[in-house]
């Protein structure tokens, strides 16, 4: 491709008259004072629907924890961040259950491949993004922290990003 | 004997009587154009928010007015360092050099016409010097070794790049800032700041009537334009601010430097920016004098200090300048800088002098 | 400097630092090390929608030894690590600083031989800011609480705060 010098006419040459145009715009914007500005910690922006925030975990109406163990999230979990320990609940209704559940959200990328993984939509992702801290203790997200975590959404309601697929919500 | 002490007595108390209102007017020209370089600071982050639809500083006080003064006392409290690889006494030499050429700048400029004070006489300037055009250009002129020898002493390569281009700039644009006063020197007659202000409040009279005022921009106005166009080379102010361009040279030539010493540059490139407006005014705009205003009978010491508000105002409406321009225009590339200096300032800033010396010749000759 | 040191019981000296303090919360210039795509998260948080100009915060200094805050936003691998030392080390004190993103706070996604697993491996870190990357107001959330940090005279670079480790809930 030839890229040709442009053909400037004698005002734009000139500089000045250009240059006058284009104070008038800053001056246009300076004087209409209408900003954009979301005022954060007072004002914040609304999130989007679709958000992805920090995790929790989708409690039973027991208050446990639907998840299962099946360790699909931790499989799909492209950065490593889920690790679990499965055990036997010794409850003739529920197999498997995670003992231990923890989420490093420092190292999360917050991609959603977890929730899209989960089988029994155990695990979800809030809007919630508000979690800065001096300590990497405070990003490790074990198992009562992420029910914890339930806070962040209304009561009873679901963030409609995957598609729930009520057949294996058995309770 | 006796005697002799009195007279020596009376002496010392006309001297003190002398000296008391020139101290006066040093300290509060010093206390007004610190402060209006701390608040300028804010203006123009304040501005430059508004002209970018944003809000700027607003969390420290009302709408960040204390903002300068937070900036300050963290410059103060911060740690000072020297680096190990520089050259120790003009590294530390240098800021000083670059904010006392900028202080002494608006010594000569006068900011208002005389008052009548207990009996005496006070003229509204500092220093009344004949030759105010030359002892300002002097002056600053000065500042560029600040600017070089804060390059060269830092002994690193973005801040000798920025030192250079500072010094090829400021001597090109310097000679362009001569140049363009040297017609309304012409016309005026004289080299005295106070005496060309006062030989722009006579009138002309058209059309029978209006009374036009025998400003500079009236007499000059390609001078005022090539002045300007100078005036923001010489300040290092965008669209020429090549010697500290950001995201080529990182600081420019104050790369090196921290804490005060980087707030002594700031200092000195917003004081710079003050001293210059204030001479603009001066030469093109009839400096303190207000159009008109001999009609409105008025005493002479209110007239006055209507004169000093009227100084201020246009003077502020030049920094705003200053600032509007910064954030419209993006930075000239260092040869566009060069050619415009050399190919088309410093000509037209000749012929400015040729037509002007001729018009006068062909308004002057006597008849 | 200094004045962070002398604590007790004298008022003046107390309320002279949190007057030092409040100016340097106030007053935070940031040296933007954006290596990667939070860099340009960083960008819009200085940008009209955000603009962290109001705390004043938007005079980015891209000299070190001018800046107060660094914000390390983006991917720092093996190479890059010295760079960032030498960048922290040139920054004079009191200086603070926040890890954006997965990537600076611990390596991120990515966890191998180029990568610097978190930029605390080669210095101190005064916040973590997670997200990948993490929202303009997540970032500023992180700011805020530096804020805060910096009102109350603690940062890492300032005076050692170790804080009880607690132990994880299981």
């Amino acid at each position: 491709m030839i890229v040709r010098k442009p053909q400037l006419s004698l005002t734009q040459k000139l500089y000045l008259p250009e240059i006058l145009r284009g104070l008038m715009i800053t001056m246009r914007h300076f004087l209409r004072r209408k900003s954009v500005t979301y005022e954060y910690p007072e004002k914040a922006k609304p999130v989007p629907a679709n958000f992805r925030g920090l995790h929790r975990l989708i409690q039973r109406p027991t208050g446990k924890e639907r998840c299962v163990a099946c360790e699909l999230c931790l499989t799909a979990c492209p950065a490593n961040c889920i690790s679990m320990v499965a055990t036997d609940p010794n409850d003739p209704n529920v197999e498997k259950f995670p003992l231990r559940y923890e989420i490093d959200t420092l190292r999360c990328i917050y991609c959603g491949f977890c929730e899209e993984a989960c089988p029994c939509d155990a695990i979800e992702l809030t809007p919630h993004y508000e979690q800065a801290s001096s300590r990497r203790e405070d990003f490790v997200h074990a198992k009562s922290r992420l029910l914890e975590n339930n806070q962040f959404v209304p009561e009873g309601e679901r963030i409609s990003r995957v598609k729930t697929n009520e057949t294996y919500l058995r309770v | 004997m006796e005697g002799g002490v009195g007279i020596e007595s009376h002496l010392f108390m006309d001297l003190i009587l002398d000296l008391l209102p020139i101290l006066v007017k040093m300290l509060v020209g010093f206390f007004v154009v610190l402060t209006t370089t701390a608040y300028l600071t804010l203006a123009e982050r304040k501005f430059s928010a508004y002209m970018q639809d944003r809000i700027g500083p607003n969390r420290v006080g009302p709408f960040g007015l204390l903002q300068p003064l937070a900036d300050g006392v963290k410059f103060i409290f911060k740690e000072d360092v020297v680096p190990n690889h520089v050259h120790k006494v003009f590294y530390i030499a240098a800021p000083a050099l670059m904010l006392v050429p900028a202080l002494l700048g608006y010594v000569v400029i006068p900011f208002g016409d005389s008052i009548e004070l207990f009996g005496r006489t006070i003229t509204l300037q500092i220093a009344d010097v004949d030759i105010g055009i030359l002892y300002i250009l002097a002056i600053g002129g000065l500042s560029v070794y600040g600017l070089f020898m804060a390059g060269w002493a830092s002994n690193n390569k973005y801040s000798l790049l920025g030192g250079l281009r500072a010094s090829a700039q400021m001597v090109s644009y310097e000679l362009t800032l001569g140049l363009s006063v040297v017609g309304a020197l012409l016309v005026y007659g004289t080299a005295n700041l106070r005496q060309i202000v006062l030989h722009q409040t006579e009138y002309w009279t058209l059309f029978g009537s209006i009374q036009v005022p025998h400003w500079g921009i009236f007499l000059q106005p390609l001078g005022f334009v090539l002045f300007l166009i100078s005036a923001f080379a010489e300040s290092n102010r965008l669209p020429f601010d090549l010697p500290e361009a950001e995201n080529e040279l990182v600081g420019g030539y104050h790369t090196e430097y921290g804490s005060m010493k980087f707030a002594m540059f700031f200092m000195g490139e917003y004081t710079g920016m003050i001293t210059i407006s204030a001479l603009t005014v001066t030469f093109f705009f009839g400096g303190w004098h207000i159009p008109w205003i001999e009609h409105a009978g008025l005493t002479h010491n209110v007239v006055a200090a209507l004169g000093v508000l009227a100084f201020l105002a246009k003077t502020a409406c030049f920094l705003f300048l200053f600032i509007w321009v910064r954030w419209t225009l993006p930075r000239f590339r260092y040869d566009q800088l060069m050619s415009l200096s050399w190919k088309g300032v410093f000509p037209a800033a000749l012929l400015n002098v040729f037509g002007t010396a001729l018009c006068l010749y062909v308004l002057r000759r006597p008849m | 400097m200094g004045i962070e040191l002398i604590r007790g019981d004298n008022f003046m000296t107390t309320t002279l630092a949190s007057a030092v303090n409040w100016a340097r919360k106030s007053s935070m210039w940031p040296f933007p090390f954006g290596t990667a795509c939070c860099g340009i998260e960083m960008m819009a948080t200085l940008a009209s929608k955000y603009d962290m100009a109001r705390f004043g915060a938007e005079a980015v200094r891209f000299s070190p030894r001018q800046a107060d805050l660094l914000i390390v936003a983006g991917t720092i691998c093996n190479k890059m690590a010295p760079v960032l030392k030498r960048i922290y080390d040139q920054m004079s004190d009191p200086k603070w600083v926040i890890a954006m993103g997965a990537c600076a706070s611990c390596g991120g996604i990515f966890d191998n031989y180029t990568v610097v697993q978190g930029i605390d491996e080669i210095i101190p870190v005064d916040m973590y800011v997670p997200g990948c990357p993490p929202s303009p107001q997540a970032l500023m959330y992180g700011f805020t609480r530096i804020q805060d940090m910096v009102q109350k005279g603690r940062g890492q670079s300032l005076t050692a705060t170790a804080e009880a480790v607690p132990v994880l809930p299981v």
